[in-house]
């Protein structure tokens, strides 16, 4: 079979066969967007913050140091003081944030990733299997992510990956929604009709079409796919069900900071607490520059 | 594109929300301060006490009988407001001592050859009028004879095996016929605090409102008896109306009690012991965490609650409200026990020197410092140091192996442990020779070990990465795991290596303390070969002769000997005993000794104010 040639079918449509905009337009459109811009600014600063941080700011975050505990900030070597074992609480910030953040990533991209398939391939093929799927989707839907995660965090050790894992398995379904609806207004554009029409494949017209044009919905709910993690890992941290000392992410750090409210000890509380928020905010800033810039319609196109 | 976002960001706000409204909310219950403090020290008569439970602590048993899963301390606190036991035991001056007036019966007599005991009975009236007598005494006896199995107390040999015959001499007066001579305070202290005088012209009885009779002297009668009598305790429900629970001898009555724990007891008008009531009323409060308890400390709510360790900065504001914040010291050691038969770690656990290395990484002077902010006590051995005793020997209290990583470092490698490419130390010299790593050790194990631990608790989740620590930097890898407490306690149970269950290297159960002794603290159930709660099979000839000492013959050499024999042999890694809880009493409830064995006894409470 010969693939036919990808010609724009009707020009005053306004309709291509791939509506991806221009890197340029995008890019254009994307800084237009302030709060993306802050957004994208915050977030390089905290990835330079976690992964660079450590390597400037040298502290141990694997040995306690009972001698050096809660310590206030300020003290001599521990500007944000220490926590009840002695950990520099600015190191632990940074070390937890690397965990936070690749955890977040790695589960948004997996909930993304197999969201879209699952969403492209329901959407496109429609009939019966539509039907299984998108009840597959809502059974899941119906039970809450966060109970899931209890469950799975109690009968496997939590470590970094297995919390990715998890997370990402558990967070597919908003994005299979989304991309089944985006599939199904595709599929009954001209150029996969005509795909259709020439005997084009199913594979062919989900993975080579009706995916690449709908790249604008899943970048964007990549970015809150990511947030949500960051989040969902913090909760599940924040019931003590994370992952297992001496590794901590950001939520792990609030959790422990609460048991010290009444000690004012606001520097084991605020700084992780502060940095779950700026990393939300931040993907979603970013995720909503992208959904303007992706969103043409009826603007400067 | 219909992607939305606001969700995401009240989320992130609402998690960061979370402690700070809790800190205004709490702040804003702190403003509604109830009054505690003053008085004049002159006692008061009457008057009613609030006192806080431990965290999800729901008395559920009023039966002076314990039952399996119904044991809890504060279970027999409350009935031994109402039934007395024979015996009771307290501190007095720092030791603990048979606390003579909350007893039911004068100081036992034993004969010469120590094979009876005779018991005299205190002054005390049923609250229908009739004395406690010899009869009802026998009354328990029997039933626990009929029904030992049932009865949580009971082990294999002792009470009521032990006792062969019950004599009665009068009314007030009886005899205990042994089987053989026991250590004396021994078996006061262990053995008769056990029995408890029930009413037995009420309650002898084999349906709920059928005749009394003397029904306890047939074993079918003492069963159908106590079938009856378990079957009334289980109806929570009725413990405020059924009038089987309102016939008492003790200082106090039962006045209230819910499902959900809340007690009331009231003064008994009719006690003519030894040991009255001050107080009108009592309130035991139920609360389902430590914080939430904290909570209702702040405000003042309660008058004699507790304070969680990780709130103890905190004590000169709740002293400031006028209570006074001391530590509630258990009779308790705390310990984490080894598996001798794990079939990867055994044979490293045997190895004396091993377990030395372990045993000196602990920094024990920390962890109770920092960790438990002093609400816990050294513990270097088997018996409790947190109160002073006579079965303290010197070389526990003196810590044989002081905290010292060199010195662990150099024990490992003096027997043929090497420095794996990870830090972690690897047998590199296997044999049984005095440089080697030791019988059963294989060349090239590793010295990784793994621990299952008590979750919930701040202060264990601490210890736990504290010995992690200092651990590695002696070449030995502790990786951990946490589970409830349950879950913990159903797995570390004595198993033979090739047992499925046998797979638990090390446990720990000790965030209250791991055991709580009674009066004396033998380890007769801890430490001898093959007993009950001896969960890591540790078996040592000369620990076995010194616990039989211990429980047989008088004096307490034996006890300082097995004292010193096991600090130095470790069967387990000791660890600081916390105390039982960091009590904040109001400073004018006076009469509150706080009881190592973790009973109480309000009837000594009285205010000053």
């Amino acid at each position: 079979m010969t693939t036919p040639p990808l010609v724009e079918l009707d020009p005053t449509s306004g309709l291509t066969h791939r509506e991806t905009p221009r890197a340029a337009g995008l890019l254009r459109r994307f800084a237009r967007h302030r709060l993306a811009l802050v957004g994208l600014a915050l977030l390089v600063g905290l990835v330079l913050f976690c992964y660079l941080g450590p390597l400037l700011y040298v502290t141990d975050q694997v040995h306690t140091d009972l001698g050096a505990a809660r310590l206030a900030p300020g003290s001599a070597g521990h500007p944000l003081g220490t926590d009840d074992l002695g950990y520099d609480t600015l190191g632990r910030l940074m070390v937890a944030g690397q965990v936070s953040l690749l955890i977040g990533v790695v589960a948004g991209l997996i909930a993304t990733a197999l969201g879209a398939l699952w969403g492209a391939v329901a959407g496109y093929v429609g009939g019966w299997l539509d039907l299984v799927l998108m009840r597959v989707v809502d059974a899941g839907v119906a039970i809450p992510a966060l109970f899931l995660l209890l469950v799975a965090a109690t009968l496997v050790t939590p470590n970094t990956w297995v919390l990715a894992l998890v997370i990402g398995g558990v967070s597919w379904l908003v994005p299979a929604r989304l991309m089944r609806a985006e599939t199904v207004t595709l599929r009954e554009r001209d150029y996969v009709r005509a795909l259709r029409v020439v005997g084009g494949g199913r594979a062919r017209a989900v993975f080579r079409h009706i995916l690449p044009n709908a790249i604008g919905t899943v970048v964007v709910a990549a970015t809150f796919q990511i947030a949500d993690a960051i989040l969902l890992v913090a909760y599940v941290s924040f019931l003590g069900l994370g992952l297992q000392p001496p590794a901590t992410d950001w939520g792990g750090m609030l959790s422990k900071g609460i048991t010290y409210t009444y000690d004012s000890s606001w520097w084991l509380i605020l700084p992780p607490g502060i940095a779950i928020v700026l990393v939300v905010c931040a993907f979603n800033f970013v995720g909503d520059g992208l959904r303007d810039a992706f969103e043409v319609r009826g603007r400067d196109r | 594109m219909t992607v939305s976002r606001p969700r995401h960001l009240t989320r992130a706000l609402a998690l960061l929300a979370v402690p700070l409204l809790a800190g205004l909310v709490l702040t804003g219950c702190a403003q509604s301060v109830r009054p505690h403090g003053g008085g004049n020290g002159v006692p008061v008569e009457g008057g009613s006490v609030s006192f806080a439970l431990p965290p999800s602590a729901t008395p559920n048993w009023i039966l002076p009988i314990g039952m399996s899963g119904y044991t809890a301390s504060y279970n027999s606190s409350i009935q031994s407001t109402m039934y007395p036991r024979l015996y009771a035991f307290g501190e007095v001056n720092g030791k603990l001592t048979m606390d003579e007036a909350a007893g039911a019966a004068k100081p036992p007599v034993y004969a010469a050859d120590g094979r009876s005991v005779t018991i005299t009975l205190n002054h005390l009236t049923w609250s229908t009028g009739t004395p406690v007598t010899s009869r009802d005494v026998e009354f328990w006896l029997n039933l626990i004879k009929a029904n030992k199995k049932r009865w949580a107390g009971y082990s294999a040999g002792r009470v009521p095996d032990s006792i062969t015959a019950f004599e009665t001499v009068s009314a007030d007066t009886f005899v205990l016929h042994l089987d053989k001579p026991y250590n004396q305070d021994w078996f006061t202290a262990n053995q008769l605090t056990l029995i408890t005088p029930l009413p037995q012209a009420v309650w002898d009885r084999t349906s709920a409102d059928g005749p009394v009779g003397d029904f306890d002297r047939t074993p079918d009668g003492a069963t159908a008896v106590f079938d009856q009598l378990v079957a009334a305790a289980k109806d929570l429900g009725s413990y405020g109306t059924n009038p089987l629970w309102q016939v008492v001898a003790g200082p106090f009555r039962l006045a209230q009690f819910t499902v959900d724990g809340q007690v009331t007891l009231v003064r008994n008008d009719r006690y003519t012991g030894p040991d009255p009531a001050h107080l009108d009323e009592v309130r035991f409060e139920t609360f389902t965490s430590a914080a939430a308890e904290y909570n209702v400390l702040r405000a003042g709510g309660v008058d004699y609650g507790y304070l969680p360790v990780s709130n103890l900065g905190q004590r000169a504001l709740i002293e400031a409200q006028g209570y006074q914040v001391t530590p509630w010291n258990g009779w308790a050691i705390t310990y984490i026990p080894y598996n001798f038969n794990n079939p990867a770690m055994g044979a490293v656990f045997r190895q004396l020197y091993v377990r030395q290395a372990i045993q000196k990484s602990v920094d024990q002077a920390a962890i109770t410092r920092v960790l438990w902010r002093g609400a816990a006590t050294v513990g270097y051995g088997p018996v409790p140091q947190g109160v002073d005793s006579d079965y303290l020997s010197d070389q526990q209290r003196a810590n044989p192996y002081p905290f010292d990583l060199d010195g662990a470092r150099q024990l490992l490698t003096a027997h043929g442990w090497r420095p794996g490419d990870d830090g972690i130390a690897v047998c590199a010299n296997a044999g049984g020779g005095a440089d080697q790593c030791g019988p059963g050790v294989a060349e090239g194990t590793r010295l990784s070990m793994h621990i299952l631990a008590e979750s919930g608790s701040t202060e264990t989740d601490g210890t736990m990465q504290e010995l992690k620590s200092s651990l590695s930097k002696v070449g030995i890898e502790l990786t951990i795991s946490q589970q409830p407490l349950n879950s913990v306690l159903n797995a570390t149970v004595p198993c033979q290596a090739d047992e499925p269950g046998c797979d638990w290297q090390l446990s720990f159960f000790g965030t209250q303390g791991s055991w709580y002794f009674p009066a004396d603290p033998t380890g007769d159930r801890l430490f001898a070969t093959g007993s009950s709660a001896n969960f890591g099979n540790y078996s040592d000839p000369l620990a076995d002769e010194l616990i039989t000492k211990s429980t047989q013959e008088e004096a307490n050499d034996a006890m300082r000997d097995y004292s010193a024999h096991l600090a130095t042999d470790l069967p387990v890694i000791w660890l600081p005993n916390p105390a039982y809880q960091v009590s904040a009493i109001d400073s004018a409830l006076r009469g509150v000794s706080q009881n190592p064995l973790a009973n109480m006894a309000p009837q000594r409470w009285y205010w000053t104010r």
